[in-house]
């Protein structure tokens, strides 16, 4: 990857490219299937960063000390702490105090931002498919099958999301998955059970790929699964990637 | 310029901390922040991968400022078999628990990270010896991998997937 992508990528990620530089970066992700990947990590990185950090984390001063010893390893570890912090900080920036008081009124432990659920609540849990391997997703169809039932038979209420995404697209595909018929089983027996499909990741392939992706019936879609998943997570649900 | 581009990045992460320190300053016990690092990947590399950015998270926020749980699961579970051991496992998994691994892992747990390993993930690849895999006794073994993550996560804690 040239060095001019690599300063776009963050640049692109994070919505600060022009139109034109957009079109130009699309090109060259076109041509470049591990900046593609790049991007879809670290889109999802700053995500989950943005929801971890919405109050700043509590650093230590030693970490200064230690530039000199080893360079890269504090250069990975400030391009991490650096979106984290600095991502928490300006949204937290503008208006310190009522973050602060967000954080205090949540949870007077400091335990982050997802309050406890009292044992009446729903469980929410929204699982983020980005593996196309089959044996994974068929891991994941027996964990949450199993899930549910323990649910069920103690009537406590569930939701499970399943979003596909990039490369975990796969599991609703008609012509790729081979989970079909298992899908539709569990869909049928769990009204609180839904399979959401990425449309970015369905566009981009058929952009980028020529390939128009048919979904399976029990799959419903969503714009950017991304998006979703973060959505989820700041509406309290659990958030698993798998 | 991928060198500036790592230091420019850097930099903006160290100014960050020393303006936020001075927001964080005596902080008190109860503020420890919690997440839970979960580990699914076949891969030794990323694997250790993720050891390292739990040891970063560690030296950069200071051991007594977090709380840090570990869920190993799915073909996650190889970081903690031992060498030699299970040499059928299915997918060409390989048991990535070797000397240097199992010392980053000592490391870690002496500065307060606890592990959990998934029985179902180990029974699904015939794993059925615990005596196989590193420093896990009956108390670190949880039922579910997956509902352990749900559990934590509505316990407070941050989930991080590296």
């Amino acid at each position: 990857m040239s060095s001019s992508n690599e300063l776009d990528l963050n640049a692109y990620v994070d919505g600060e490219l022009s139109a034109d530089q957009q079109a130009e970066f699309l090109e060259a992700m076109r041509s470049d299937p591990e900046l593609a990947r790049q991007v879809c990590e670290l889109g999802q990185l700053k995500a989950q960063l943005r929801l971890a950090y919405a109050a700043p984390p509590q650093p230590r001063r030693r970490v200064v000390a230690r530039v000199g010893s080893s360079w890269r390893a504090v250069a990975a570890g400030g391009l991490l702490m650096s979106v984290g912090v600095v991502a928490g900080w300006l949204m937290s920036g503008e208006n310190q105090r009522d973050a602060d008081n967000r954080f205090v009124v949540l949870d007077p432990q400091g335990r982050g931002q997802a309050p406890a659920t009292a044992a009446s609540e729903e469980t929410r849990i929204v699982f983020h498919l980005t593996s196309a391997d089959p044996m994974v997703a068929g891991e994941l169809l027996d964990e949450v099958e199993t899930m549910l039932s323990a649910y069920q038979a103690d009537h406590r209420p569930l939701r499970v999301e399943v979003v596909s995404h990039s490369e975990g697209l796969d599991l609703l595909r008609k012509s790729l998955t081979v989970h079909e018929g298992r899908i539709h089983e569990l869909a049928g027996r769990f009204s609180n059970l839904t399979f959401v499909a990425c449309k970015n990741t369905i566009d981009r392939l058929r952009v980028e790929h020529g390939i128009e992706v048919k979904l399976i019936p029990d799959a419903e879609v969503i714009d950017s699964g991304v998006s979703h998943v973060v959505r989820r997570q700041k509406e309290g649900w659990s958030y698993i990637r798998v | 310029m991928k060198r500036s581009c790592l230091k420019l990045l850097a930099i903006s992460g160290l100014v960050g901390l020393v303006v936020c320190s001075g927001v964080a300053a005596a902080a008190p016990e109860s503020a420890r922040q919690k997440v839970v690092y979960h580990i699914s990947d076949a891969d030794p590399e990323r694997q250790r991968a993720a050891l390292s950015n739990i040891q970063n998270h560690l030296n950069d926020s200071g051991d007594d400022a977090l709380e840090i749980e570990v869920v190993v699961q799915g073909d996650g579970v190889t970081l903690l078999l031992l060498p030699g051991t299970y040499p059928d496992l299915p997918r060409n998994l390989v048991p990535n628990a070797t000397d240097q691994v199992q010392i980053r892992i000592e490391n870690l747990k002496i500065r307060g990270v606890h592990f959990e390993v998934c029985a179902s993930s180990l029974k699904r690849r015939g794993i059925d010896d615990s005596g196989r895999l590193f420093d896990v006794d009956a108390d670190d073994i949880v039922p579910s991998g997956l509902a352990e993550l749900v559990r934590l996560q509505h316990a407070g804690f941050t989930y991080i997937k590296p």
